[in-house]
């Protein structure tokens, strides 16, 4: 399974450095944050280190509805000639996509980009929407936008969609009989699921995406779409990456703010809080989770497992390390699992990732019985909806 | 069927057609082996019942015919049973009311009497069979079709080489994006056993496609294989049967069938999943992986 990074605000050298170690695969780009007058000597960089790197721009066209808020905060999106704002009503007018695609992938196809991440809106809440058919109305009409391009690439439909659309089994599953069987449909999807935080600054396994269904029906989404032919690229996966990979997922994607391990729309809102940065944490495979430099500190004596034996594992010993190395940290540790936990044989990926949430939860057990307090981010809890939601997609995926 | 007709009156009235000789019977339909202008053909006869009941069966029965002999018109594939020369035409005979026209005449035995005779195919076999079934639904899905009454009684094997196995009647398939022929709402067309889960969903007639066809293939395939239906049970009721359907797992058939490559048994365990996304569904991929096992 391969790794992506998820580019953002503040990339500094962090992409070029972790495809020159070669712990990621390549990079889905952020319109919002990446200038198109940059973007062809960026690619041009990364490509010095490994020629055959994947490199996607994700449009964020999701975001057009966004673009009329007082609040909005878009950054260079607006930049892009195929980004504006559009009312809901509008888009319900199939010509209003077919100029969306167009627009956009005319953009595209201009970039050195190694495959093409096509438009499409957020749905937020529900299958049974008018955002829903929308979207279906750009992944029906993606292939043909792209078919008059006459380009060779690869196009892939963005699917968004917020968690609590994966709530209601029904309406999903009614969603995905009807995406698996279009008539001219693109290559593969790129996936993400939009969650709320809980709070400022927490991770991933604190977010709303958390939840046994919401996992469970990220896998069957991950399931099905390979099942049918499709590539499936997840955005914002961060440590689920090889649970999606496990039931066949071609890539995820992480980066090194909350925001880029964790899709939400909140962040075209402009925030309201400030102050200090998150602290750099390690990201233990044991546990699958992240702990502070302090905590691993006073743990890895006792409970040496909480290690990942990876070469980045270095720049912690003895002090804190710079901000930058905790990403490449991210991915080394992602690549591991990925390598460990996900074959060719969906079964075995199961009961490999049943007995890795296993051994994080006796991990687990063994740093509560040495009596060490975790920090919030790091509690324990999550660990039952990863379990719970393998049980559900086994369930839900018939196997 | 019933009111079948005297096959003397019928050699009476299709003067034109010789050696009349009966072959089978169906619900409404009794097929009959004849020789029309110099070609022996399958003459099919179907009775077209009074609407007395008010219950629209007579359109019902004629809309199936139009449809079958409509759809075999257009349908250029060796894996699908031909039109013949012999064109529809109604006949009355006695007080009775019948659509009489003609098929090409597949000279085979049907998928059930080879099961009826404990015949056990090797993968070779089976995965010719699968090949077959396959690109018939490939080509119904082309020309917006699907046929719903998949199942070993409708499958022909051939001794020849460039058709080994041939699917027959039409009769009920479904022109998606057409008219709903069927009126009826609770009636739903094809036989119990091999129906899709989704068939039995209020709304089937907006919701089903190409994958119910996929379904009822790899249930074929599961008990050309097995000897063993994947679903139903002998003597069981019909509402346990639609239980089943919706809600049993069935066992996978390696557990039958030992013997054959794990990766053939996946993928006919793969098509009679409950969900149809959990279905492959691309027929090529499905195909080429069918021609590549050992």
């Amino acid at each position: 399974m391969k790794l992506y990074a998820q580019h953002g605000f503040g990339p500094g050298d962090k992409v070029r450095e972790g495809i020159r170690e070669g712990i990621i695969d390549g990079v889905i780009y952020s319109a919002r944050y990446e200038k198109q007058s940059n973007i062809t000597k960026d690619i041009e960089e990364i490509k010095q280190y490994a020629e055959r790197s994947d490199i996607l721009l994700d449009p964020e066209i999701y975001a057009c509805f966004h673009a009329g808020l007082p609040d909005a905060q878009l950054g260079g999106l607006t930049d892009w000639p195929f980004f504006a704002a559009y009312r809901r009503s509008q888009l319900e007018t199939t010509e209003i996509v077919d100029r969306i695609l167009e627009d956009t992938l005319t953009v595209l196809i201009n970039l050195p980009l190694t495959a093409i991440i096509a438009p499409n809106i957020y749905i937020p809440r529900s299958f049974n929407s008018i955002e829903a058919v929308i979207a279906k109305n750009f992944i029906r009409r993606t292939r043909s936008a792209f078919a008059h391009k006459e380009d060779k690439r690869r196009v892939f439909s963005t699917l968004a969609v917020g968690r609590d659309t994966l709530l209601d089994q029904m309406e999903f599953e009614s969603f995905l009989n009807d995406i698996t069987a279009l008539d001219n449909p693109p290559d593969g999807f790129y996936l993400l699921i939009g969650g709320g935080m809980t709070e400022e600054r927490t991770d991933l396994s604190q977010s709303e995406i958390m939840h046994a269904d919401v996992i469970a029906n990220w896998m069957l989404l991950n399931y099905t779409l390979s099942l049918n032919g499709f590539i499936v690229i997840n955005g914002c996966s961060d440590i689920l990456t090889p649970f999606l990979g496990g039931v066949g997922g071609h890539a995820g994607a992480t980066g090194w703010w909350t925001n880029l391990r964790m899709f939400s729309m909140n962040r075209y809102i402009r925030s309201v809080s400030g102050g200090r940065l998150p602290l750099v944490r390690y990201l233990s495979n044991s546990i699958l989770n992240r702990i502070t430099f302090s905590e691993r500190e006073a743990i890895a004596a006792l409970v040496p497992e909480i290690n990942n034996g990876l070469p980045h594992d270095k720049d912690y010993e003895g002090k804190e390390p710079q901000r930058n190395i905790e990403v490449l940290q991210t991915w080394e540790a992602i690549a591991d699992l990925n390598k460990r936990l996900v074959t060719a044989d969906t079964n075995e990926n199961l009961s490999r990732l049943e007995r890795s949430v296993n051994l994080a939860e006796a991990a687990y057990e063994n740093i509560s019985m040495l009596g060490i307090q975790l920090n919030v981010e790091a509690k324990k809890e999550y660990v039952a909806a990863l379990r719970e939601g393998i049980r559900t997609f086994k369930r839900n995926a018939e196997i | 069927m019933e009111h079948i007709p005297d096959i003397n009156l019928l050699k009476i009235l299709l003067d034109k057609i010789a050696n009349l000789t009966f072959v089978a019977q169906g619900g409404f339909k009794a097929v009959y082996k004849g020789t029309y202008r110099g070609e022996t053909e399958a003459i099919k006869v179907v009775w077209i019942p009074q609407d007395l009941n008010g219950e629209d069966l007579r359109d019902e029965i004629a809309g199936r015919v139009t449809r079958e002999i409509e759809a075999l018109r257009k349908i250029e594939t060796p894996f699908i049973a031909r039109l013949g020369t012999f064109l529809p035409q109604l006949f009355k005979i006695g007080e009775y009311e019948y659509l009489i026209y003609s098929e090409e005449f597949l000279d085979g035995k049907n998928l059930r009497s080879k099961l009826q005779q404990n015949h056990k195919p090797d993968i070779t076999e089976l995965k010719t069979l699968a090949v077959s079934i396959f690109e018939a639904i490939r080509i119904l899905k082309a020309h917006d079709l699907i046929h719903r009454d998949i199942k070993p009684d409708n499958i022909i094997a051939l001794k020849d080489n460039t058709r080994p196995f041939v699917i027959l009647d039409l009769g009920i398939a479904f022109k998606l994006h057409g008219s709903g022929l069927t009126r009826n709402p609770i009636y739903r067309p094809g036989t119990l056993p091999y129906m899709a889960p989704e068939m039995f969903n209020p709304h089937f007639r907006d919701t089903i496609d190409y994958r119910s066809d996929l379904y009822s293939a790899g249930v074929t395939i599961y008990e050309y294989a097995s000897g063993k239906h994947p679903i139903a049970k002998r003597g069981e009721d019909d509402y346990t049967t639609m239980y089943r359907i919706v809600k049993v797992a069935p066992i996978p058939l390696a557990s039958h069938r030992p013997d054959l490559p794990p990766e053939f048994c996946q993928i006919i365990d793969q098509l009679i999943k409950k969900l149809p996304a959990l279905r492959p569904s691309v027929i090529d991929t499905l195909s080429k992986k069918m021609e590549e096992l050992s």
